[in-house]
């Protein structure tokens, strides 16, 4: 399939019918977000396949975090009884004795691939329970064959987050980050900004998931989403409490990033018209030597955690000829990256390759570079292409990212005979 | 509907690829969720290259189509394989998708041997997975190519590479093989087989029940001599080591080698017996795999003399001597938290929770990556035996 021919994920056709590992499963991006949260109680309902290594998850992130208080967790394994006579009576006792056991707790159920495959009305039973217990229970489904990645685990649970919060007076001069997973996200170039001007940082989520920074999400000014993840939640925390968003998860889109500083200078009235301006022209200079080292050469995509157009449209603009993008973790929100970069060029779109059909489709279309981490660095230069990551963990952003992924485009090594 | 606190024993899809994974030319291909397969493949990274998945999408879940699976099986038979298994998962077990059929149909096209397994019951554990993998190969095993048998040459079957210490066990007997009997040992350095070798071996040593309906299989095809062992402790070592020099008319009484790895195991052991001792009304409480458990129990209350010793178990494993079924996990660590034994040989899950109240070896691991773990200290056979004995002479 070509890029002109793309309409929906489920539509990019498959380079490998049989694949080994698989994608990860959107349960367990829930499990990354709700494990560290305490006084939280999270049910896995489906069968042992699943539960087992969602809860053995939750118990090595334990095990890693010795001092750290966690979520309560159970894993609620469905067995023959429950596929012949339902599940509603076995759900209700348990639910029940969950709410009654920790009063305190609020309760997330979720269900996986195999719940809904038996079509049990789990909503239902749910909302009865929260009704006459006057608790929040939320329902967080998974179904791996409907999603395209693991992202949509995180999401929804961290939307989900959002819906049981209550309204809380608004701490002047403070923001959040959303979507940091990894350490590093408090110190991203735009809180360092905003910190210089006397702001304080006061919730970093989901990567500091405690109870405490949960109840902090609507009590700041505004948030600054600085990952995909976060992007839903960001709208949640806007149209539940009106805290407004600025999204800098667009990471390698240049206008993005000017808009988010130029809609953080109206929010908080500081003047980043200098800096921007400072940053802009240093970026150009940045871009033409790029663009000296990069114009006509052709490359494969296969980074996984940014915006897959944007990032190849990226470097596009850099004069480089994306021939094939192998897509996996994370997908453009919007589709206006994808019409510029046709302007480009009409490449290819895979997914689910396998090295070895990635390295065949290399000796057929003897791309300059490869960019992404599917394949080993020695098996890309054996095929006489040079290997390139763009930086990955989601925690960098503002020019600052641009600038980062501008000086591996440009390293000299890269340059060498591969 | 059952509700697990700690872990839930494994599944019986998790015990079946973890079998199948043991033979070097054996590939299984998935039919549902990608994720199953991913986390199971991942946690024994490396270690499994040949379980795919085709994923199932929504479509299919909806009209039952199995046309992608078909081409994933077309794709997978072009490679140089000894076997094919078409694996149902949860979800297309409950839609009822056939892979029987599918497998006939697409064995008219191919020579390799295609096996399916569907209509799996979601209750039952690991231990079934294994049967059921096991049994699976017994009852397929003249449609695989089978060489000529070599003399001199011993098979392990039902050592898992991935299990705690995994490779380390398997490298410590297959020294013991070669350095003392003289034999060659036909798995590969990871400890896996290639279904070819299950022809070619002189004699088979079996390290679990559950692969004892293959070798019955072996022995009735090939004629070749099949022994379970449980090479924990030197009287289970020695006892390997005759029967194996009894099946390939081999002898290691003069052997400097067996001497020397013979007495450093006895003295081990008579220092942890004295140590043991020491401490009083010792109870030691293993909490490990049907077999492993029920040898290790032998060595303790016959080689170190423990008065007391505690087997609990709560996996549908049937065999193993006195072994104390437990209904869950949950059971398990409320049976420690009643009666403390002085040294408890668990899971890192176990020992989490039982943290500060009791001395606890690891004796397997199921929350670490697997990779690594495997590559510690042999704790089965001769020189095994005095890096068990340490360890536990360094808990008290």
């Amino acid at each position: 399939m070509r890029l002109s021919e793309y309409q929906k994920p489920a539509d990019i056709p498959q380079c490998c019918l049989a694949v080994n590992p698989g994608r990860h499963c959107p349960m367990f991006g829930v499990s990354s977000v709700l494990r560290s949260i305490e006084h939280l109680t999270v049910i896995y309902l489906g069968t042992t396949d699943c539960v087992y290594f969602a809860q053995k998850a939750f118990r090595t992130f334990e095990a890693e975090h010795p001092d750290r208080r966690c979520a309560r967790v159970l894993a609620a394994e469905l067995t023959e009884q429950d596929l012949v006579f339902g599940l509603q009576k076995s759900l209700t006792k348990l639910i029940t004795h969950e709410l009654e056991q920790f009063p305190d707790h609020a309760l997330y159920l979720v269900t996986s691939c195999s719940i809904e495959v038996i079509s049990e009305d789990i909503q239902g039973t749910v909302e009865i329970l929260s009704r006459k217990f006057n608790r929040p229970i939320t329902l967080i489904p998974t179904e791996n064959f409907k999603t395209f990645s693991y992202y949509t685990g995180i999401e929804n649970a961290l939307a989900a987050l959002a819906c049981n919060l209550n309204p809380v007076p608004i701490l002047p001069k403070t923001f959040g980050v959303l979507g940091a997973r990894f350490e590093g996200g408090d110190r991203c170039e735009p809180v360092r900004r905003l910190q210089e001007y006397g702001y304080r940082l006061l919730c970093n989520f989901p990567f500091q998931g405690t109870k405490k920074g949960l109840a902090q999400l609507n009590a700041v000014s505004f948030h600054l989403v600085i990952d995909n993840c976060a992007v839903k939640l960001a709208q949640e925390l806007k149209s539940r409490f009106g805290i407004e968003y600025v999204r800098f998860d667009e990471k390698l889109n240049q206008s993005s990033v000017q808009q988010a500083y130029r809609k953080l200078s109206k929010m908080t009235g500081l003047d980043f018209a200098p800096f921007i301006e400072e940053q802009e022209r240093a970026l150009q200079k940045k871009q033409e030597v790029a663009s000296r080292r990069l114009r006509g050469k052709t490359f494969f995509y296969s980074q996984i955690l940014l915006y897959p157009f944007e990032a190849c449209l990226f470097l596009a603009r850099l004069g480089a000829i994306p021939t094939c993008i192998f897509l996996s973790g994370s997908l453009d929100r919007t589709d206006c990256a994808r019409k510029a970069l046709l302007q480009y060029a009409d490449p290819e779109l895979l997914r689910n390759a396998q090295s070895d059909v990635i390295l065949k489709r290399m000796q057929q279309l003897h791309p300059d570079f490869f960019i992404g981490g599917m394949l080993s660095q020695a098996a890309v230069r054996a095929q006489q292409v040079r290997p390139l990551s763009l930086p990955v963990l989601p925690l960098q952003c503002g020019y600052e990212f641009m600038f980062q992924s501008l000086e591996r485009l440009t390293e000299v090594e890269v340059y060498e005979n591969p | 509907m059952k509700i697990h606190e700690r872990l839930p024993n494994r599944s019986l899809r998790s015990g079946f690829l973890e079998a199948v994974s043991t033979f070097s030319d054996l590939a299984v291909l998935e039919f549902g969720p990608e994720g199953t397969t991913h986390y199971w493949a991942s946690t024994i990274s490396g270690i499994s290259p040949l379980i795919f998945t085709s994923g199932i999408l929504e479509t299919e879940v909806i009209f039952g189509k199995t046309t992608r699976y078909e081409a994933a099986v077309r794709e997978l038979i072009q490679r140089p394989l000894g076997g094919l298994i078409l694996l149902s998962s949860c979800v297309s077990d409950i839609i009822n998708s056939d892979l029987c059929s599918i497998a006939a149909q697409i064995q008219k096209e191919t020579s390799l041997p295609l096996m399916a397994v569907d209509k799996l019951r979601l209750d039952w554990d690991y231990t079934q997975g294994f049967h059921l993998a096991y049994d699976l190969i017994a009852r397929n095993l003249d449609r695989f190519s089978h060489p000529e048998p070599q003399p001199g040459t011993v098979g392990i079957l039902g050592l898992h590479p991935s299990d705690y210490r995994g490779v380390s066990d398997f490298t410590e007997l297959k020294r013991m093989l070669e350095e003392i009997l003289g034999l060659c040992c036909l798995n590969r350095p990871d400890g896996t087989l290639s279904l070819s070798d299950l022809g070619k071996a002189s004699c088979f040593l079996v390290l679990r029940h559950e692969a004892m309906p293959l070798a019955q299989a072996i022995s009735d095809r090939f004629g070749i001599s099949c022994r379970l062992v449980q090479p924990y402790g030197p009287a289970a070592s020695r006892q390997m080591l005759d029967l194996t020099a009894h099946m390939t008319d081999a002898s290691y009484a003069d052997n400097p080698v067996f001497r020397l790895d013979w007495e450093d195991a006895l003295e081990a052991v008579s220092l942890l017996r004295a140590k043991l001792r020491q401490t009083g009304s010792c109870h030691v409480m293993i909490h490990a795999d049907a077999d492993r458990a029920a040898a290790l129990g032998r060595f303790f209350r016959e080689e170190c003399a423990v008065p007391r010793v505690t087997l609990p178990n709560c996996t549908q494993e049937k065999h193993g001597d006195g072994l104390l079924r437990l209904p869950s996990e949950d059971a398990v660590l409320q049976l420690v938290r009643q009666d403390t034994p002085s040294v408890l040989l668990t899971d890192e899950v176990c020992a989490q929770a039982l943290s500060g109240r009791t001395r606890v070896l690891l004796f397997s691991a199921p929350l670490l990556l697997k990779r690594d773990i495997n590559r510690h200290a042999p704790f089965m056979g001769l020189r095994g035996t005095a890096v068990l004995a340490e360890a536990i002479l360094n808990l008290l």
